[in-house]
């Protein structure tokens, strides 16, 4: 893999609030996709800020390309800024039209006044603004504004793209457009994305990677049921072939080389042969078992490492221990190609 | 009663032809409200600017004496600038007092407060993802401050109205500083004070219809302002 574009170390702040940020290592690699997923109030909005350079970690530091950044220095913290971008969760638009705010980031770079306007109505085309460009900026809906903004940033064409939850504040709709733009984007361009979610869902269908906060840090457990293969039809359906031999069904739409994963709280354990309706059925041997907060964490040796979340009370009346055969029932719609 | 009806007909006369001086009484006041306003837009833009967007120690204290101040009465800034430039006073030597000067400085000490702490309120009003979404987008500092300042345009352009209305209106610090003299510093507000004490009605309502409508205007234009930041 390419070298990391941008490296934390050893990141930690603390709040008067008592809130406490903690990011040993963090590595970013170009071209990439990577979710922040955790709760409300886990720190993602604050590891966003500081990679953003809108607020400074009290201790660690952040290296762009290797060199480290100095986010005191307006002159070097803009550059960084230049290359590094963030869309706010709420996004702020100038009082001014659609195209002056989308070409707002490029006049601060100075660009030459035909080149921000080919580039600016390129981009409002692309999200779907075209005819709303001389609009005043107020006058748009709250998914419209969210698309503003993400124009805005895009079109500096950054090399990291920061979104803090780039779709919580709008409808299904806008929502989903807003992630053609970002998947479309960033087949384009080999373009750094780090969005956070609260939606588990939304990060392992956009990210390569998930990365999981908790109360101020990250889970360094490192992407949970993510594997390497490839989707195909067969006479049962679509099937994803796992490097490892294992196939399971699917009803993912992609096909060919993919990434697939399954959510850890999707996956029902037995003791004995669940019903044969279940589309995959997984036999292994569970190899830990951890509680993790008001859940079990269990590892099943399956053929494939699964990674299982089972609620607390759940698991106290499954009578099951480290060691014991279990079966791992996965519906075709928890395989979802990433 | 007739005295007032023929007082508003001599008026009303008095503004068709422009007799007795009253546009050139009209323009001293102008004149020296704009000059005053723009000194006074000069300091007091960047000092709420600079009151917005820094912390220091005592900051609260400038605040609190910059609100205190919009109470001033101007009787008293006449007061404070006369003991200044009379011939006995520090800058009697300048030879300012009764001259349009020294209404100027008498009105900017009044306008200063008022377009600062306005201004300052502006930029408080407005939203704190401004600086944050200019920086992100990669902004120098002064692309930020600009970018701050064209948000709060409006609010900004309220405190100069507001401002304005105020010293246009404003007879105490014009009457002991400027001296009401004929052709020079004579404005509306000390001539209305002088017609009316003389009992001649005719010129003190014509002034007095122009002065209200430019308050009015001056008002209508602050709330104009003003709602654009709703």
């Amino acid at each position: 893999m390419a070298d990391p574009i941008i490296v934390v170390e050893h990141l930690a702040h603390r709040y008067a609030s008592g809130f406490h940020l903690r990011v040993r290592h963090l590595a970013l690699s170009p071209g990439r996709t990577y979710a922040v997923y955790g709760a409300n109030g886990s720190g993602k909005t604050t590891l966003l800020n500081m990679l953003a350079l809108l607020a400074l970690p009290q201790e660690g530091r952040i290296l762009l390309e290797g060199r480290p950044v100095h986010g005191a220095d307006p002159a070097r913290s803009r550059r960084y800024r230049r290359r590094v971008t963030l869309l706010m969760q709420h996004v702020y638009l100038f009082r001014s039209t659609v195209f002056e705010n989308v070409a707002a980031g490029l006049r601060f770079r100075g660009m030459a006044k035909e080149a921000i306007e080919e580039r600016v109505t390129g981009m409002l085309g692309k999200v779907g603004l075209a005819e709303f460009a001389h609009r005043p900026a107020h006058s748009l809906s709250g998914g419209e504004a969210q698309r503003a903004g993400l124009a805005r940033a895009l079109v500096t064409d950054p090399d990291v793209l920061l979104l803090d939850e780039p779709t919580a504040s709008v409808d299904a709709a806008h929502g989903q457009q807003i992630e053609e733009i970002l998947r479309e984007t960033c087949r384009q361009r080999r373009m750094t994305v780090v969005l956070s979610t609260h939606q588990y869902e939304q990060a392992h269908r956009i990210a390569d990677e998930v990365l999981i906060m908790r109360d101020g840090r990250m889970i360094e457990a490192g992407p949970e049921n993510v594997f390497k293969g490839s989707i195909e039809d067969t006479s049962q359906g679509a099937v994803v072939r796992l490097e490892n031999g294992v196939t399971l069904r699917t009803d993912a739409a992609a096909r060919g080389a993919v990434h697939v994963a399954i959510a850890p709280h999707e996956i029902r354990l037995y003791r004995s042969t669940p019903s044969p309706d279940t589309a995959n059925t997984l036999q292994g041997v569970v190899s830990a078992a951890a509680v993790d907060g008001d859940r079990i964490r269990l590892d099943v040796d399956a053929g494939l490492r699964l990674t299982v979340h089972v609620a607390r009370d759940a698991f106290a009346g499954m009578d099951m221990t480290v060691g014991d055969t279990v079966y791992a029932a996965i519906e075709a719609s928890s395989v979802r190609a990433s | 009663m007739d005295y007032l009806l023929s007082g508003f007909q001599e008026a009303v006369r008095l503004l068709l032809t422009g007799e007795s001086g009253v546009y050139g009484i009209v323009g001293v006041s102008v004149f020296v409200a704009v000059c005053a306003i723009l000194l006074a837009s000069l300091m007091g833009l960047p000092a709420g600017y600079f009151l917005a967007t820094h912390r220091f120690r005592g900051q609260r204290l400038v605040t609190t004496v910059l609100n205190t101040l919009l109470a001033m009465p101007t009787v008293v800034i006449g007061l404070f600038v006369y003991a200044l430039i009379s011939r006995r006073g520090p800058l009697g030597f300048l030879e300012l007092l009764y001259t349009p000067k020294a209404m100027i400085i008498g009105e900017t000490i009044l306008a200063l407060p008022i377009v600062a702490a306005f201004t300052l309120s502006a930029f408080r009003a407005v939203d704190s993802r401004i600086t944050e979404t200019a920086l992100t987008l990669g902004a120098t500092t002064a692309q930020t401050a600009r970018t701050l300042i064209s948000e709060a345009r409006f609010g900004i352009m309220a405190a100069v109205v507001a401002a304005f209305g105020r010293v246009i209106a404003e007879v105490g610090a014009a009457m002991m500083l400027g001296g009401n003299i004929k052709g020079s510093t004579r404005t509306m507000t000390t001539a209305i004070a002088l017609e009316s004490s003389k009992g001649e009605f005719g010129l003190a309502i014509a002034l007095g219809i122009i002065l209200l409508l430019t308050a009015f205007g001056a008002n209508i234009l602050f709330h104009w302002l003003q709602g654009f930041d709703d």
